[in-house]
């Protein structure tokens, strides 16, 4: 009985023992050192990703060393948690499910995924999360117009969903300016925000300038909202001169690009180098009504209120002044010692046909009237280059007509075509066809010429059948392209600026360009709305000169030159 | 953990055949019993979630544990004895792969997990003996018990050791039949039941403690069933 008693006490103290023994815990610290080996490259997990896998090579460890997953973010499931390295390449595959985490856009720091190496110790995988999450944005406006004076405004968004809306602008012109606490941040359900926006002119040129403000926000239906801004400096781009006077006429002198300008008030002409912007002026004694160039364009001449005068351009004088005796409204110079003219219409209700056609001849100065010619007065007339023939049309009849003359000296008209092709016509390049105001594309006339001219259709733009009265036609062999002015009857002044294709007639653009010129009519100094009545490229066609003018709803003269780089 | 029981009671069963002493009225008596034991609470991990298929297997094993006893009685009358029990119970349970949720709400920590539980109980106990005459060594008894339970866990989990404590009040139940082979000795076999839940643990990793009370739905429940094989000597008897 006393060894069972014995037996007995030293089991009770064994398992005493072992049942108060605490040694076990002294292992926690016990150092083990292992390799950490951070991967430079983080895995990335997307919002609505499904599955994925991340590769790395673990140098230094066993080709196909054993590896553990010891921790992992728990919304990634791995299909495996132990493995062997391959070629001492780590490959993880995996499945994921969404996380709901405050929605940025970018990715935020989600966790990490520790793998065991087997006799290399542990790699840790950064993971990251990419969560935008969605929300509704309100904003009450998307249009800010400065002006020429504002400076100051703001915009308002707010969010109507339970989920957090984020936002971040993303880009801005560079003349507005935004705190920084306002260019990002989040709104709670129903919260709202002022975004103060401030206009900067200073320094900027002239011109209306208009940009978006670009917001990227996580409202599925909005992810990038544009914020649209207008503001225009108080003053005149630098590509738009005043011009002084009034204009009365203008030529273009393509070989050398040079834009001859004749005013009224003052009286001269100018010629501005438009590769330079070089100005030059001839100071006339008489108001020109208009201009033409001789074919060489070496002399200019210039018609006005009785007289005609013989410019030569190079030395910038009036080699000779005739007094022609009539109201010049239309020049042409012959290339042959004479020049055309057409008498100036009064009105366009009193068009006459008595006496509007003259010639005189430049050595003696001697004025006749030419003599059953289909001429009104008001009349334009145009010289074939290198032919000897003229050919006018009629603004104020219907229908405008077209007469071919022959010009050996005295005008002598071959035919009438009793027909409407505008009230002004151009002759292309090489003088084949003739370019008509109301869109018309014609064979250019010759003696040869039946009762009816051929017609090659129209100036279209594709898109409607009906023809469009144009202002003015400039061609550009260069780029094959021909430019019109098109008043836009359904705009009060205005008129589109438009390339056509030389080649197959059709609309290539409408040119967008400046239409306000900042000037003071009846003592108010505001932005005006002019028009093109010019209109020219240069040679190369990369530059367009529009002589502009105030719209006729103002009643008053303001010209000035825009040039439109077609390069940009 | 049937084949156990299976074993047990066959062993008893041939203990009782043995030929009984006559005329053993105990007056102080030592009992000693071990046997196997049942965890009665039930797991509230869910089976079917992959992530716990390893921790089911593991909260199996720790329903099987090792119990052993001792009490002294006195026996002031023939049939009722009063004294002093105590019971270690212990069990233990090892597994690979668990997946835990850390405390940053984010990451899942996979590690191995390790335990062994003891459970002492001490108290006062009376027992009822019937069929307690001199001429007839087979004795029925059941013995109750009341007193005080102390809880200890060694547990690992993913490399870290902690110490798990607690205290609390339970009963003890245990019926069982006795068969004298002397004057002084008997075996026999007997079932028990505990009841005792510890709502207030201690938790120790060697440094740091923390004390915390659970609520009864995370108590600890170390109420069990079991079936052990018991020895009795007899000190004195009683003329």
């Amino acid at each position: 009985m006393r060894k069972l008693s014995e037996i007995v006490l030293c089991i009770l103290l064994v398992v005493g023992f072992y049942g108060c023994n605490n040694d076990f815990l002294n292992s926690n610290f016990s150092l083990i050192f292992k390799n950490t080996l951070v991967s430079s490259d983080s895995l990335t997990l997307y919002f609505n990703q499904t599955m994925g896998s991340y590769t790395m090579t673990v140098k230094n460890a066993g080709e196909t060393a054993p590896y553990r997953i010891r921790k992992y973010p728990d919304n990634i499931k791995f299909s495996s948690l132990k493995g062997n390295l391959q070629n001492n390449v780590l490959t993880l595959n995996f499945s994921c499910t969404n996380r709901y985490t405050d929605p940025s856009f970018d990715p935020t720091k989600l966790g990490e995924i520790v793998v065991e190496v087997e006799d290399f110790g542990y790699v840790i995988i950064p993971v990251n999360y990419f969560f935008t999450g969605g929300a509704e944005l309100k904003i009450n406006k998307i249009l800010i117009d400065f002006g020429t004076t504002g400076t100051l405004d703001s915009v308002e968004i707010a969010t109507v969903w339970m989920t957090k809306l984020i936002y971040k602008i993303i880009e801005q012109p560079d003349w507005i300016s935004i705190n920084d606490s306002d260019k990002s941040g989040g709104l709670s359900f129903y919260e709202k925000k002022q975004i103060k926006i401030t206009c900067n002119r200073t320094g900027k040129p002239g011109g209306l300038y208009e940009g978006n403000i670009v917001v990227q926000t996580n409202d599925p239906n909005q992810l990038f909202l544009n914020i649209t801004v207008k503001m225009r400096p108080l003053i005149n781009p630098d590509e738009l001169q005043p011009i002084e006077g009034t204009v009365a006429d203008c030529e273009y002198i393509k070989s050398e690009n040079k834009l001859l300008i004749a005013t009224k008030s003052p009286d001269r002409v100018l010629i501005i180098s438009t590769d330079n912007g070089a100005k030059q002026q001839i100071d006339l004694n008489h108001a020109p009504n208009c201009i033409s160039l001789s074919e060489d364009a070496q002399q200019l001449f210039v018609g006005s209120n009785g007289y005609v005068d013989k410019i030569i351009i190079n030395s910038l004088s009036i080699e000779k002044s005739y007094n022609v005796n009539i109201n010049v409204g239309d020049i042409v110079y012959g290339e042959n010692n004479y020049c055309y003219l057409i008498v100036r219409n009064i009105s366009e209700f009193s068009t006459t046909s008595d006496a509007a056609f003259r010639y005189f001849n430049m050595s003696d100065g001697n004025v006749f009237t030419a003599q059953n010619h289909d001429i009104y007065t008001g009349s334009n007339i145009i010289k074939l280059k290198g032919k000897p023939y003229l050919i006018g049309t009629r603004p104020y009849t219907s229908p405008n007509g077209v007469a071919l003359f022959s010009i050996n000296d005295i005008p002598t008209k071959i035919s009438y075509w009793h027909d409407s092709f505008g009230a002004r016509l151009w002759p292309s390049e090489n003088g084949i066809i003739l370019f008509g105001t109301n869109s018309s594309i014609i064979q250019t006339p010759d003696n040869s010429t039946g009762t009816s001219i051929t017609s090659y259709g129209k100036l279209t733009d594709g898109i409607n059948s009906y023809s469009y009265n144009l202002g003015w036609i400039d061609l550009c062999q260069n780029t094959k392209s021909i430019w019109a002015t098109r008043p836009d009857y359904t705009k009060t002044d205005y008129s589109d600026i438009v390339e056509y294709d030389d080649t197959n007639y059709k609309q290539k653009r409408v040119l967008i360009y400046s239409t306000d010129y900042l000037t003071t009519v009846n003592g108010i100094n505001a932005f005006y709305k002019t028009v093109p009545y010019f209109l020219f490229s240069n040679k190369t066609g990369t530059k367009l000169f529009a002589i502009m003018n105030l719209g006729k709803s103002y009643n008053a003269n303001q010209w000035s030159i825009q040039t439109i780089n077609l390069a940009k | 953990m049937k084949a156990k029981i299976i074993l047990l009671f066959l062993l008893c069963a041939s203990i009782s055949t043995l030929d009984a002493a006559n005329d053993i009225l105990p007056k102080l008596q030592f009992n000693f019993s071990v046997g196997a034991s049942y965890l009665t609470v039930q797991s509230a991990v869910n089976p079917s979630n992959e992530n716990f298929v390893n921790l089911t297997k593991y909260i199996d094993k720790l329903h099987n544990e090792f119990n052993s006893q001792f009490d002294i009685l006195y026996f002031p009358q023939n049939n009722i004895g009063y004294g002093l029990k105590y019971n270690l119970y212990s069990y233990s349970a090892q597994g690979q792969d668990f997946i835990f949720n850390s405390d940053d709400g984010i990451h899942n920590i996979v590690g191995d997990m390790a335990e062994k539980d003891f459970v002492n109980f001490i108290g006062p106990t009376i027992m009822f003996v019937t069929n307690s005459s001199p001429e007839n060594p087979l004795k029925f008894f059941v013995q109750y018990s009341v007193g005080y339970v102390s809880y200890r866990s060694e547990t690992t989990m993913a490399e870290t050791n902690i110490l798990l404590t607690g205290e609390s009040f339970g009963t003890s139940m245990d019926a069982g039949l006795h068969y004298c082979l002397t004057k002084n000795l008997s075996f026999g076999l007997k079932a028990s039941l505990l009841y005792s839940t510890v709502s207030n643990i201690e938790i120790f990793d060697g440094l740091n403690k923390e004390s915390k009370t659970l609520d009864k739905y995370n108590s600890i429940n170390n109420s069990s069933v079991g079936l052990s094989a018991s020895i009795s000597y007899i000190f004195s008897h009683k003329k």
